[in-house]
């Protein structure tokens, strides 16, 4: 469980579920506002995964 | 030569504003909409207790570091939580915690989130006054 807690990804992932939580309050109807939670969910952790990747190619942890 | 009080609608925005200052999600509740405003209450109140569970620091202007007084002021826009963490004694920060970068990341992010909302109150009564 503590590893759980000191983890960055898990950490990462439920920051990104509460913007992108905050950001489909803030945007959308209720209609839309599921569907534009999973975009933005998604996008935000595909973007961070893709920039922490990035950032380990100029020399960063690879772990 | 015109008057430019604001509108009865615009005033009940700028009331709002000052409220979302207070309390997350508060300016929304006033403003009429209770579910909204309890839901922005919820996210950003969670984001600020995460960031002060996982070691974060409340950030405080430092003449050595300038750029703290921005943290410090986007944090301090979430009134209340801020001013009752404060005074628990919470969010001294924990530099040697493998958290603590996160801890302050989630701390900016309710205070970011809460200035949002609290833009989102004004751009409403602006287009009220016009």
């Amino acid at each position: 469980m503590t590893a759980l807690l000191t983890d960055h990804l898990p950490l990462l992932v439920f920051q990104a579920v509460l913007i992108a939580w905050f950001l489909a309050l803030l945007w959308r109807d209720r209609g839309g506002r599921r569907h534009f939670f999973l975009r933005v969910w998604i996008s935000l952790v595909a973007a961070a995964v893709a920039i922490a990747w990035l950032l380990s190619l100029a020399g960063g942890r690879r772990s | 030569m015109t008057c430019d009080r604001p509108a009865p609608g615009a005033r009940i925005f700028l009331l709002a504003a000052l409220a979302a200052l207070l309390l997350p999600g508060l300016g929304h509740f006033v403003a009429g909409e209770r579910r909204r405003g309890a839901g922005f209450f919820c996210v950003v109140a969670l984001a600020f207790a995460a960031g002060i569970a996982l070691g974060g620091g409340l950030p405080w202007p430092r003449a050595d570091q300038p750029l703290a007084l921005v943290g410090t002021v986007t944090t301090a826009s979430n009134g209340l939580l801020f001013a009752g963490a404060f005074a628990l004694g919470l969010g001294s920060g924990n530099p040697g915690s493998a958290t603590f970068e996160f801890g302050n990341g989630y701390l900016l992010t309710a205070g970011t989130m809460n200035l949002l909302l609290v833009v989102d109150l004004l751009s409403r009564a602006a287009r009220r006054v016009r």
